[in-house]
């Protein structure tokens, strides 16, 4: 019986200490919950960016991908992979919105991983556009190194 | 119904969507106009619907609705060119979106697409000429049917 009110007591105990975690918890949601402010881009990886495109519309984002400026301007896109657009699949790619003097300043990157910065639209996954929205007011295309090897040490 | 026909209503659609792209060019707008070639089915007359203005870098034709009574026998569309290095004809992405017509709406039919700088109007389909090998493909695809000069 003894035994079993001890048993009572440490639980009331526990309990009082987990309501006061959950009360500080609460406290510390709301002040999650406020309003933040995005300083800078959302770094966002293309296959976050593809499967909810929607989530990040309107919104500055960064993300990498597989650079294509085409001939046209209404062929420059971004592709989650170099094989996706060798096999038409445009879903996973993103159209770019790029200036004339930007396709000639990024030329050099064309067919290669880069990293774009800029405005997603986007009607969502599901949007009836061959691909998954459009980046525009790119600020920045920089080139994106996986694997840079190094000269052999010659003695 | 022969190609002619059809050519003979797109030329007069491009005509359409050509003065409104050289329009926006003239403000330092680049955009693509588009619409669909249209048949009335109980007369068999063809007509095209007006030329809509397309989102930044693309033109989505699937939002354009088409007026009851008529069927889809063709789609046009405009590329804002500048410069001669952007090419003539259609870009896989044009000959895609074919492919995407006839997968989703079972509808085989001709796309075509003026250029701003040339004039110059093609006419393509979903398997070609030439078929595009990648999206990277930079030949241009289609075969050229008419010239429509600046106003």
């Amino acid at each position: 019986m003894a035994g079993h009110l001890r048993f009572r007591k440490m639980n009331l105990k526990v309990l009082s200490v987990v309501l006061g975690m959950m009360v500080l918890a609460v406290g510390a949601g709301e002040s999650l919950g406020a309003p933040r402010k995005q300083s800078g881009p959302i770094n966002v990886g293309m296959i976050a960016l593809l499967a909810s495109p929607q989530k990040y519309n309107q919104k500055v984002i960064q993300t990498v991908g597989f650079l294509n400026i085409g001939r046209g301007r209404e062929s420059d896109n971004l592709w989650l992979h170099e094989e996706d657009g060798q096999l038409f699949l445009c879903k996973n790619s993103f159209a770019l919105d790029l200036s004339d003097d930007q396709r000639k300043q990024f030329a050099y990157l064309n067919h290669t991983y880069v990293v774009v910065t800029g405005i997603l639209h986007s009607d969502g996954p599901e949007g009836s556009a061959m691909n998954s929205g459009v980046i525009v007011n790119i600020e920045q295309i920089e080139s994106w190194h996986p694997y840079v090897p190094t000269q052999p040490t010659v003695k | 119904m022969a190609q002619q026909q059809i050519d003979h209503v797109a030329m007069s659609a491009e005509k359409a969507a050509l003065r409104l792209t050289r329009a926006d060019l003239k403000k330092g707008i680049h955009r693509e106009y588009g619409g669909w070639i249209i048949q009335n089915n109980e007369n068999g007359s063809l007509s095209y619907t007006k030329p809509v203005k397309g989102q930044e870098a693309l033109i989505d034709l699937s939002k354009i609705p088409v007026p009851d009574g008529f069927t889809i026998v063709g789609d046009y569309h405009t590329h804002p060119h500048t410069t001669s290095t952007e090419g003539l004809g259609a870009d896989p992405g044009d000959v895609e979106s074919l492919r995407g017509i006839a997968r989703n709406q079972h509808l085989d039919i001709p796309g075509y697409v003026a250029d701003t700088f040339s004039g110059s109007v093609y006419r393509y389909t979903q398997w070609g000429p030439p078929m595009p090998k990648t999206m990277y493909d930079t030949n241009p695809f289609g075969v050229k049917i008419g010239t429509i000069p600046p106003d």
